[in-house]
């Protein structure tokens, strides 16, 4: 008689309904939301404060800025608390409560058992910021409308990909004294960058999973593995502002310096974020291939010991 | 088992082991505190790796096809002690593969936790975790159940209910048997054959009628073949 077969998704369904008792997994989608509702309340601030202010009545927003703003805000918080929690819980608390012993005296691959852990912490942290894009979308028809003059945004930060400005726009506006305008992009155009972004974003996640679940498989304690990845992640941040700081000093230029924060973890992430932004694929090498390097270089030397380590 | 070999440095844990069990048997592991017993059960269950020698179950040496005739708890069932009874049996379940909801609720019967398979298993007795735990163990309609100290902690009416449910077990469910424990009178009461270990080292097997001597007590004859008794003290 064969056996019958394990299916992929019942895997998920089971790791799920671990993260879904503890109650971790509603948190980390409330994160995802609750960044919907700050990104466009605070775009809706700064304008009021504006108007208060005496800037003028022109309305330079629309809801897709807040859509936008929802995603910047929500991408590094949730993979820097909200996704390390998750991979804490599903690798090292099995660990730690003894669970992982019951799972692997079941016929089931522990290869299938670590991809199936992977995809629910990595997905979750994916529906959150889909959660905090589609909800910033909605909660910003409601404050910012449905249309703006967004042809104003061509300097702005974060959302000004979202413009086409002429290259001399800046000569322009110094010498004129006002605002660089740009012909925006469509609307239909702006939620296909937005969806792309989306897509970037979700890249952008998977190290800070490859990490925790390497760390989990080396400390087999949820504290530690917390601990351990923050460590990871604050040494590689200090990492990136040192050399980026050397690399663009105009005193004392360091291109290697430079080069080398932006091979850093955080680096090629931003850089991958920053790509995203300006629209410039062209720029997702390295910082694409730097972060997906990152995740299967972690991820593999994870999934390895996980293979191979024995459970006492 | 054949020439199963465990060492954790240079300290040899499990040396050479071999071991049969039959089908149909409730054979009974039994060894002193620190003879192997628990990281020879490691190894069947394939949570350590062994350093030499294979074990066959039902004909399969290969060790994830092999545990779909296994079921087991080492060193106590654990669980998710936030979750409910069956949403435990559930996840479980999930990794053992074409496991039915209503196979889980024969389980839960089967083992009197039907009425409370919606509290948090952090509410549960030891009693009542170390039966949740032999349905854990069932879920995949194992041949074979290994079962590492599994009265261990339990009050007497508990090992009563235990070993009713073990022989309960054999014949509902076809079950061969392999357990350990320290209470050598339930062994005794319970098991078709027997194996006793130390050092790492098979020091006999067979039934009990081939195991004691006149008289003899199956702890009079483990401590014999341990040497635990000399000139008729406990050493």
């Amino acid at each position: 008689m064969s056996a019958p077969p394990i299916p992929f998704v019942g895997l998920c369904k089971a790791e799920w309904t671990k993260i879904r008792g503890r109650g971790l997994a509603w948190a980390v989608l409330l994160f995802g939301l609750m960044h919907g509702l700050v990104g466009p309340g605070m775009i809706w601030g700064v304008l009021a404060v504006g108007h208060e202010l005496g800037a003028g009545e022109t309305d330079p927003v629309d809801f897709l800025v807040g859509a936008d703003t929802a995603l910047y805000l929500a991408v590094f918080p949730v993979n820097g608390f909200a996704l390390l929690l998750l991979a804490c819980i599903l690798w090292a608390e099995d660990y730690s409560l003894g669970t992982m012993a019951m799972i692997f005296v079941r016929p089931v691959a522990r290869w299938k058992v670590f991809a199936a852990k992977a995809a629910v912490a990595w997905g979750v942290g994916v529906v959150s910021l889909l959660l905090a894009t589609v909800l910033g979308a909605l909660f910003g028809i409601l404050l910012l409308g449905f249309s703006g003059d967004i042809g104003m945004l061509g300097s702005a930060p974060v959302v000004g990909w979202m413009v086409d400005v002429p290259e001399d726009a800046f000569a322009t506006a110094a010498a004129s004294n006002s605002l660089p305008l740009g012909d925006p992009m469509g609307l239909l155009g702006r939620m296909g960058w937005i969806a792309a972004r989306l897509g970037t974003c979700a890249l952008i996640l998977a190290p800070a999973v490859a990490v925790a679940a390497l760390v989990a498989q080396v400390t087999r304690s949820p504290v530690l593995t917390l601990f351990g990845s923050l460590v990871v992640f604050v040494v590689d941040g200090f990492a990136w502002a040192i050399g980026s700081a050397w690399g663009a000093s105009s005193l004392d230029y360091n291109e290697l310096a430079g080069t080398l924060a932006e091979w850093t973890i955080l680096g090629s992430r931003r850089g991958l974020f920053r790509a995203n932004m300006d629209g410039a694929i062209g720029d997702l090498w390295p910082s694409g291939v730097l972060t997906l390097a990152y995740t299967v270089a972690f991820g593999a030397l994870a999934l390895w010991m996980f293979n191979r380590r024995d459970v006492t | 088992m054949r020439g199963l070999t465990r060492a954790y440095g240079s300290h040899v844990v499990v040396r050479d082991l071999e071991l049969d069990v039959d089908p149909g048997d409730i054979y009974g592991f039994l060894g002193p505190n620190g003879a192997g017993k628990t990281t020879t059960m490691r190894m069947v269950l394939g949570l350590i790796h062994s350093d030499a020698g294979s074990v066959s179950i039902f004909g399969e040496a290969d060790p994830v096809a092999a545990r779909r005739h296994l079921g087991g708890i080492v060193e106590g069932p654990r669980f998710y002690p936030y979750l409910t009874g069956v949403a435990n049996l559930r996840v479980f379940a999930a990794y053992s593969g074409g496991v039915t909801e209503e196979r889980i609720q024969s389980l839960l019967e089967m083992v009197r936790l039907g009425e409370r398979q919606t509290d948090p298993v952090k509410t549960y007795s030891l009693g009542m975790r170390q039966r949740l735990g032999v349905a854990q163990a069932l879920l995949g309609a194992p041949k074979l159940l290994l079962l590492d100290e599994p009265m261990n902690g339990l009050d007497p009416a508990g090992v009563r209910e235990l070993r009713d449910l073990i022989l309960r077990l054999k014949e509902e469910e076809q079950l061969t048997v392999f357990i350990s424990s320290h209470i050598l009178k339930e062994i005794e009461g319970l098991c078709t054959r027997v194996g006793i270990i130390q050092d790492g080292r098979k020091v006999a097997e067979g039934s009990a009628d081939e195991l004691l001597e006149d008289g003899e007590s199956l702890e009079d004859c483990f401590l014999r073949l341990t040497g635990g008794v000399h000139g008729g003290q406990i050493r």
